[in-house]
């Protein structure tokens, strides 16, 4: 009996959840954010009772159940709405957690603000675009370049940042931040504030993701086809990050948050330990920017400002630092969320704001709170 | 000699925090440091593991010149501490804080974390396994018990064993203990001396520079005190000949000026 609950009951949860993410997204604002709220005292309640920390575990002990469940359940998404539009939130939904998931090896892991997100965004979006462009770069072989290019600005913020902490590195990050958008929008080969145009869409072979996708009998918009391109980039980011906070990087990392000095004394190369974070944040970012571009088409510096770096750490924030799930689920409620308020027009924000204002005052830690690692589920492996 | 260092010196402006000291540990020695509040017995210790650079005066460490190497150099060359407020990652679990302090002997890298994905996994499991063997190694099963939970809902006693702990799961040579016992009640303290003497039974290389205020503690484990003041040594030798040293006695209970 115990165990069946203990599968059941999270394949309801999956369900529900999915249920809910997919009415959120649906439908209109009047129904979707009453169930919004319904959904994050849901969480809260049951997070107070222990019952999250169950399910988690019950689903990480039972990888093999769960993880097909999660993924169908993505996969078959796109089927259930024909409206490109909520597609195309979905494909947002999915780059943005992964730029998340890479923030949050400096923010969440180690405690290092980072509000040049946006740029490093920017920096891969930017180089695949340009190379695509004007050097008839072959897309597949531009996105990582853009993405390793984007690593490479990450170590170059990562330097100071060596010399620099917690609200001095705020502001050499905004800094850098605020250079990034300045150098493109002055620079003649970037195409200053015009941008970029007709970058090359991406193709695999003959077959272009931008054409409507035939799939089980059934004609999706083309964004489905980014859909499932950035839903497997997200799986393999997920992938990543959990890989490296369970390893002697992500412990030291978490040593550096907690206590750097005591960090040091047990022998970690604290330039390292930080670079890294920088770079592999950065090469996540710079590859979601690289996607993105192609996804588009047209890029310009109004889409990496500083505006869209802090919104990204909010989500972050509002999610739960070093946690995937809230993470990601952060990332779902704060993307969407300006989409539903798009009606009240200027009243929008002030709505966004009030809710990540109130998150931030009553429950600090975010939605998932981060978790201790446990060593008997990957001992069981 | 494991550790010897002449005429080490630290300025911090205007003040001189340790002032000319020269000190010779040997392998397997257990030295207590003693003095008055301020006296920098802990900038001592902050100087040998690298996180103070001395203004003059050098730091050998078996033999190599240490004085100019950054701190988790020094910690991967064999010296290992604790600090006086407790320094432990207490967001972390009590297992994370022990294998935390196994880094400098673990080799894996990114690369290996994302590639050799199977291969890093066993290693960390390995590493807990060693953790595990640390903890009923050193103090029983008070702290086996509770690898899991967070270091912050440990009680004192327990979170400066833990610290402890954590210094030799870097496998030391040299291990800097600042003030062990504060904060413990007398009950406490005793197993606190008890597990050092366990401790340097199995392992009997290892050598200890213990701070203290607790004369028990400096009586019943050390061989030989040294003791500072206003930065400098002003008397070196057995429990019992520091404690009749009329230098000592001055510095402690504060000396009529002649």
């Amino acid at each position: 009996m115990q165990n069946r609950a203990g599968v059941l009951l999270p394949i309801l949860v999956i369900l529900v959840s999915f249920a809910a993410f997919f009415f959120f997204l649906t439908s209109p604002p009047s129904i979707a954010l009453p169930l919004l709220v319904a959904a994050i005292v849901a969480v809260l309640v049951l997070d107070k009772k222990g019952v999250i920390d169950s399910l988690m575990f019950s689903v990480s002990s039972r990888k093999a159940v769960f993880l097909p469940l999660l993924a169908g359940a993505a996969l078959l998404l796109p089927f259930f709405t024909p409206d490109a539009y909520v597609i195309h939130l979905c494909v947002l939904i999915c780059l943005y957690s992964i730029i998340n998931i890479g923030l949050d090896f400096q923010l969440g892991m180690t405690n290092m603000m980072n509000f040049a997100t946006a740029a490093f965004f920017g920096v891969g979006a930017y180089t695949s675009a340009l190379l695509t462009a004007r050097l008839q770069v072959p897309v597949l072989l531009a996105i990582p370049i853009g993405a390793i290019n984007a690593g490479l600005f990450g170590i170059l913020l990562g330097l100071p940042t060596l010399r620099t902490k917690n609200y001095y590195l705020s502001l050499v990050t905004i800094a850098f931040q605020f250079i990034f958008v300045m150098f493109i929008n002055n620079m003649e080969w970037t195409g200053g504030p015009d941008g970029v145009r007709g970058v090359t869409l991406l193709s695999f072979g003959s077959y272009s993701l931008n054409n409507p996708l035939h799939l089980l009998g059934r004609v999706l918009p083309y964004q489905a086809s980014f859909y499932y391109l950035s839903l497997a980039l997200l799986a393999a980011a997920m992938w990543v990050a959990s890989r490296l906070r369970n390893s002697r990087l992500g412990l030291a990392w978490n040593a550096i948050r907690a206590d750097e000095i005591a960090a040091l004394c047990q022998g970690i190369n604290l330039a390292n330990a930080k670079l890294t974070a920088f770079a592999t944040g950065a090469v996540l970012a710079g590859l979601t920017g690289a996607v993105y571009t192609h996804y588009v088409g047209f890029i310009s510096p109004n889409n990496f400002g500083f505006n869209l770096s802090v919104e990204l750490a909010c989500m972050l924030i509002f999610g739960g630092l070093d946690n995937l799930t809230g993470i990601v689920v952060g990332t779902i409620i704060l993307t969407a969320l300006p989409e539903k308020l798009r009606e009240l027009s200027e009243y929008r924000m002030v709505i966004y704001g009030v809710v990540v204002v109130a998150m931030l005052a009553f429950r600090p830690k975010g939605l998932f709170p981060k978790r201790l690692r446990n060593y008997g589920l990957l001992s069981r492996r | 000699m494991l550790l010897s260092t002449s005429k080490l010196t630290i300025k911090f402006g205007g003040l001189t925090a340790v002032d000319g000291v020269d000190l010779e540990i040997g392998e397997g020695e257990i030295v207590g440091l003693i003095g008055p509040n301020g006296s920098g017995k802990t900038t001592l210790f902050n100087l040998i593991t690298g996180l103070y650079r001395p203004t003059v005066g050098r730091i050998r460490f078996n033999g190599r010149e240490i004085g100019n190497l950054p701190a988790h150099q020094i910690t991967r060359l064999g010296i290992a501490r604790t600090f006086q407020a407790s320094r432990l990652f207490l967001d972390l679990s009590v297992m994370d804080n022990v294998l935390i302090g196994m880094h400098s002997r673990q080799k894996g890298n990114i690369w290996r974390s994302l590639f050799r994905p199977r291969l890093s996994t066993m290693e960390l499991l390995e590493a807990t396994k060693k953790a595990e063997a640390l903890f009923r190694q050193f103090h029983g099963e008070n702290l086996s018990g509770r690898t899991d939970r967070r270091a912050d809902e440990l009680p004192h006693a327990e979170k400066r064993l833990l610290e402890i702990c954590r210094a030799l799961a870097s496998e030391p040579q040299l291990l800097l203990l600042d003030e062990p016992s504060s904060g413990m009640n007398p009950q406490e303290t005793t197993e606190l001396m008890a597990n050092i003497r366990r401790l340097k039974e199995q392992r009997k290389g290892l050598s200890l520079i213990i701070v203290e205020h607790d004369m028990k503690v400096i009586r019943g484990v050390t061989q030989r005190v040294v003791v500072f003041n206003y930065g400098k040594k002003i008397a070196e030798g057995s429990y019992e000949e520091i404690s009749r040293d009329p230098n000592v006695v001055t510095a402690y209970l504060g000396g009529e000026k002649n």
